[in-house]
């Protein structure tokens, strides 16, 4: 009977093995890449993840509206939501409102927005004044393209927003309009 | 006795967890993918990339003319008043007075107030004024740009077709 138990034991561990070598094999190491999108907050089912998140975030320097250039690096140790968008793009305006207030509520809890219009910067600084935006606006072309790519927008379409956590990995990412509801549920477990 | 039944065991036992752990497991991966958000790992699995949302194709459809045609997926427009187009390399001209764009429908939109949008299959021909008549290559250079309603838009898109002209017979 104690052989009988040991074969079973014996199976058992093989077979456990196999399982978690299979799953090892399909998935890549614990925290290599794709099961660090656990970061991703469940609050937010209906989304699907880019290859980006649980990835660090790629370094990048653009100008701002007034030509002075800023590194992502300046705002490291805070919740950063960046926003891509212009403002020939109609979703993309409808959630900039939106993007104030979350800014309003959660900027001193940690949380940084930051536009990067995908247009010269000159074609956006009127509108960012008019509308009051509260937060730092990136621009540039072929530079903001390839920026949006880095950080997982294959498609080039907007708007498109992506947050990165206070350890400057991306936990967020894909493109479609947020609402506050949507930004509140991925960003407050990250504040 | 005792071996027999052990090989049994062994036998029954792998046959039943180890051909199914795979199976098994990756279906607790595809849960897992799940849980966190994960899917085809594009980041944009409900979105078209530009060329399919706007399946685009130009062709000649005459000494004088040039036939356009945009297949518009389903969900997705372009924007009537954003179409340009014109003749960049070779011995012709697109004669602009002349192109029609199809009437679209007027959507109102809270930033832009009227836009008028097209959906569906959208054909464009272009009649073109040539500079001789000899065989004429040339290259088009046409600019769209559209949506996805209410959610996602593309930046302007620029196609630069080569086509050639066939031999034209009779005068302009």
């Amino acid at each position: 009977m104690k052989r009988v138990l040991l074969t079973l034991a014996g199976i058992a561990v093989v077979a456990v093995s196999a399982a978690a070598g299979y799953y090892l094999y399909r998935n890549g190491s614990p925290g290599s890449h794709g099961d660090a999108t656990a970061a991703v907050p469940s609050a937010a089912p209906a989304t699907r993840a880019s290859h980006v998140v649980g990835k660090a975030r790629p370094e990048f320097s653009l100008p701002d509206l007034s030509g002075r250039r800023h590194s992502i690096d300046e705002w490291d140790g805070r919740v950063i939501a960046l926003n891509f968008w212009a403002t020939w793009c109609p979703p993309c305006l409808k959630e900039i409102p939106q993007l104030i207030s979350l800014q309003s509520e959660y900027g001193d809890r940690g949380l940084q927005i930051i536009g990067i219009a995908l247009q010269k910067p000159a074609a956006v600084a009127d509108f960012a004044r008019k509308h009051g935006i509260n937060y730092p606006v990136l621009a540039g072309e072929a530079a903001v393209v390839r920026v949006a790519e880095d950080y997982g927008n294959t498609i080039g379409a907007l708007p498109n927003t992506v947050v990165i956590d206070r350890q400057g990995r991306i936990a967020y990412a894909r493109p479609g309009p947020v609402t506050v509801e949507k930004m509140q549920k991925i960003i407050r477990p990250l504040l | 006795m005792d071996k027999r039944f052990h090989a049994f065991l062994i036998i029954v036992l792998a046959a039943a967890a180890v051909p199914g752990a795979p199976s098994r497991a990756a279906t607790f991966a595809e849960r897992l993918r799940g849980l966190a958000g994960g899917g085809d790992g594009s980041g944009s699995g409900e979105f078209l990339p530009a060329d399919q949302a706007f399946r685009f194709t130009a062709s000649v459809a005459g000494p004088r003319r040039l036939s356009l045609m945009w297949e518009i997926a389903d969900g997705y427009y372009l924007y009537r008043n954003r179409f340009s187009f014109a003749i960049v390399k070779g011995g012709a001209r697109i004669r602009q007075d002349r192109v029609n764009v199809p009437t679209g429908t007027v959507e109102h939109d809270q930033s832009f107030g009227d836009i008028e949008i097209n959906t569906g299959d959208l054909a464009v021909d272009l009649p073109v004024r040539r500079d001789g008549a000899g065989a004429a290559p040339i290259v088009l250079r046409v600019r769209y740009q559209g949506c996805k309603k209410n959610t996602i838009c593309y930046p302007p898109i620029t196609k630069d077709i080569a086509l050639t002209l066939p031999p034209a017979r009779a005068p302009q």
